[in-house]
């Protein structure tokens, strides 16, 4: 029994995307808390 | 390993990169260290880090050579489900969330994950706690270091003592300068590094070739990579789940974190760290599965990564990866020597040889530490022996034993010091005897186990009754302390 | 890239057509007769490897060199699910002294080796076979861990979670 072609698409496709997002999101946090001066 | 293919590098721009690194690292770290104004500054960066720095601290200090190096490692041996198993380690930092936020209520003024074992087990399970950790922490840096000198040798032909010498030398540096406040500032940096890098390197890589390429070379070739049903596999998914929780859970360098957040933060920075650390090992994984497809040959399964990313992208990519390991390198490296040092000054030094030491005595003790800690790694890293997983993979089934003490610890009052010691004596031995009789994708799996059950079974018959109150050393000493 | 496994260029030997074979290839790259084969290559692995992961590493080691011989040699690699090499697939093509393989299935698989002078294209004689035999781990064994894993991950995931709602309720009440 193997895994599908297609999992192993979306596996590698949604791991490089989700990444994309979390680098998104790091930026977006530290911007809202550099504006409160609540970084340390 | 000595049968390498040559450099994708050229070293001229090896050491111009490595030397720039170095510098805005250093620079970065005397910089934020102005901060670090007394003891509370400079081991626990003040304990009022924000969400943006302590997501990011978890992030990359998670995100360590292993995860880029033996995440391709274990898609090559153990296929798709390898790189599954790799991310399941992001539960260590998901179940911790909870943990952090219990740790932060019940010891405001604590300092280490060692402090919380002698409160609440007493002095014998808080030794074999201190051993197991010291160990795992010894081993971890090691790997890590020995992980430079590989690297950047392989990528760009500096000589292995001379990369694995500056890496540590730098580490070494600004956490010395910075410590906890550096450690973390350089983190946010060194993870918006390593994200970027993965998903420009995933992109270039999907863009040169054909995934269904890959997976029908796969299938004809090496069947099992891609079978539901490959054994060694079956047994690493929750093994790997099982020495995660056991890392994050006991180790320092995750407890210091919690300290450092401010409250109502580390749960929540936890969580998300553990959300975008999820895709990293298959993400930076799945690359090492077009070996086949493009015809390249593979020596050592530890260099796979980085040999082919150089080998799709050439120099570009080779930069690319070259940034993204020394930061993801350096990230836990400094993360270890601020957290491991704080559990020698603190539990060692402090609680066992000067009870009395003034705040300045500290601080001067803690440089020694770190120094101290980092030449000793230095020195087992010279000779260059073992290979990666071996080393760090043997320090699995202790770190797994130490997961229920910890968790039981935090919230059952019938949690017992006896569970604690046989739980972590137990499982450590069951687990290491697994390893070596069945593998290590087994040892961690069996020393949890072991571990559970003994908690377990000691809470329910001779359970403890422990006064939380005990736990916090900033109030004043309850008439006796409940723990036996 | 030296290093090409080339999987799709199976060659089919058998032993009584190797020396016509090495003079043909010779004759083909119009490269002089002259100078000695290079030296019949050695695996370091030991007889009878035996993996219970599927995974494994070859590794071998030049013969010794003939005199006057200065260019590295070039190393053939072959693969073949019978002693005979009845149908062989060629793994590696190239100057490296090691391949890492994986995701083999069940079954025993036979590697020869043999070096070829880069210059001259000639061919030393074919190692011995080499035999490694895949036997991956009871498939039982590996379930019943994978769902004893399943088990400790879900009584962590429980204690972690009635911990922490248990102690909020406490610190509202």
């Amino acid at each position: 029994m193997h895994f599908s072609l297609s999992f192993f698409k979306i596996l590698i496709l949604a791991a490089i995307g989700l990444m994309a997002v979390g680098a998104v999101t790091l930026i977006v946090l530290w911007l809202k808390d550099l504006k409160t001066k609540e970084i340390w | 390993m000595e049968h390498h293919q040559s450099e994708i590098l050229n070293p001229a721009t090896g050491w111009i990169l490595m030397a720039l690194l170095s510098a805005l690292w250093i620079g970065l770290g005397i910089y934020w260290g102005k901060k670090a104004k007394n003891l509370d500054g400079f081991m626990l960066a003040g304990r009022n880090v924000g969400l943006a720095f302590g997501t990011a601290t978890a992030m990359a200090t998670w995100v360590t050579s292993n995860t880029t190096m033996l995440a391709p490692q274990f898609a090559l041996q153990l296929g798709l489900w390898g790189m599954i198993a790799y991310s399941m380690a992001a539960f260590g930092l998901f179940l911790f969330a909870p943990l952090a936020r219990r740790i932060k209520d019940l010891m405001p003024k604590g300092y280490t994950s060692g402090d919380f074992i002698r409160l609440r087990y007493g002095k014998t399970a808080w030794r074999v706690f201190l051993a197991i950790s010291i160990f795992y922490s010894f081993t971890w840096l090691i790997s890590m270091g020995m992980a430079g000198g590989i690297l950047m040798n392989a990528l760009s032909g500096i000589p292995y003592a001379v990369g694995m010498t500056v890496i540590l030398g730098v580490c070494i540096t600004y956490t010395l300068f910075g410590g906890l406040y550096a450690v973390i500032g350089t983190d946010y940096i060194q993870s918006v590094i390593i994200m970027i890098g993965v998903v420009v390197v995933g992109i270039a890589v999907l863009s040169h070739v054909d995934l269904s390429g890959v997976y029908s070379e796969l299938e004809s070739n090496r069947p099992m990579l891609v079978s539901v049903l490959l054994p060694a596999s079956l047994m690493a998914v929750f093994n790997n789940l099982l020495f995660g929780i056991g890392e994050v859970f006991h180790s320092n360098v995750w407890w210091s974190r919690a300290f450092a957040m401010r409250k109502g933060i580390g749960s929540k920075a936890y969580t998300i760290a553990g959300i975008f650390w999820l895709p990293v090992p298959i993400a930076a994984g799945f690359i090492a599965l077009t070996g086949g497809s493009l015809g390249v040959n593979i020596t050592s399964p530890d260099m796979v990564g980085p040999l082919m990313a150089g080998n799709i992208l050439g120099k570009a990519g080779a930069v690319v990866v070259f940034v993204v390991f020394f930061c993801s390198l350096a990230s836990s490296i400094d993360s270890l020597l601020a957290a491991t040092s704080d559990l020698i000054l603190e539990d060692i030094y402090k609680k066992m040889i000067n009870r009395k030491a003034s705040e300045a005595r500290l601080k001067r003790v803690s440089t020694l530490i770190i120094l101290g800690l980092g030449l000793f790694a230095w020195l087992v890293c010279l000779p260059r022996v073992g290979t990666l997983a071996t080393v760090l993979f043997f320090a699995g089934p202790m770190v797994a034993s130490t997961i229920y003490p910890i968790v039981t610890g935090l919230y059952w009052k019938t949690a017992s010091a006896g569970g604690a010691i046989w739980a972590m004596v137990l499982g450590s031995v069951s687990g290491l005897i697994a390893y070596i009789e069945v593998g290590w994708y087994t040892g961690s799996l069996i020393a949890a186990t072991v571990s559970i059950l003994t908690t377990v079974l000691f809470a329910r018959f001779q359970p403890d009754n422990f006064n939380w109150k005990a736990l916090d050393e900033s109030l004043p000493a309850p008439g006796s302390v409940s723990n036996t | 890239m030296p290093s090409i496994a080339n999987r799709k260029n199976r060659i089919r030997i058998t032993k009584g057509r190797l020396t016509g074979l090495f003079f043909l290839l010779t004759w083909l790259w119009g490269a002089p007769l002259s100078g000695a084969p290079p030296a019949t290559p050695r695996f370091t692995n030991d007889q009878g490897l035996v993996s219970e992961s599927g995974y494994f590493k070859l590794i071998w080691a030049t013969g010794k060199e003939p005199a006057g011989v200065d260019n590295a040699p070039e190393f053939l690699l072959q693969q073949s699910t019978d002693s005979n090499f009845g149908s062989p697939v060629v793994l590696y093509q190239g100057p490296d002294l090691a391949t890492f393989i994986s995701g083999l299935e069940n079954g025993t698989y036979y590697f020869r080796l043999k070096a070829i002078d880069p210059q001259t294209r000639e061919g030393s004689a074919w190692t011995a076979p080499l035999t490694v035999v895949v036997r991956h781990h009871p498939l039982a064994l590996s379930l019943t861990l994978f769902g004893l894993g399943a088990i400790v991950f879900l009584a962590t995931l429980a204690i972690v979670v009635s911990g922490a709602r248990a102690t909020r309720a406490n610190q509202e009440a």
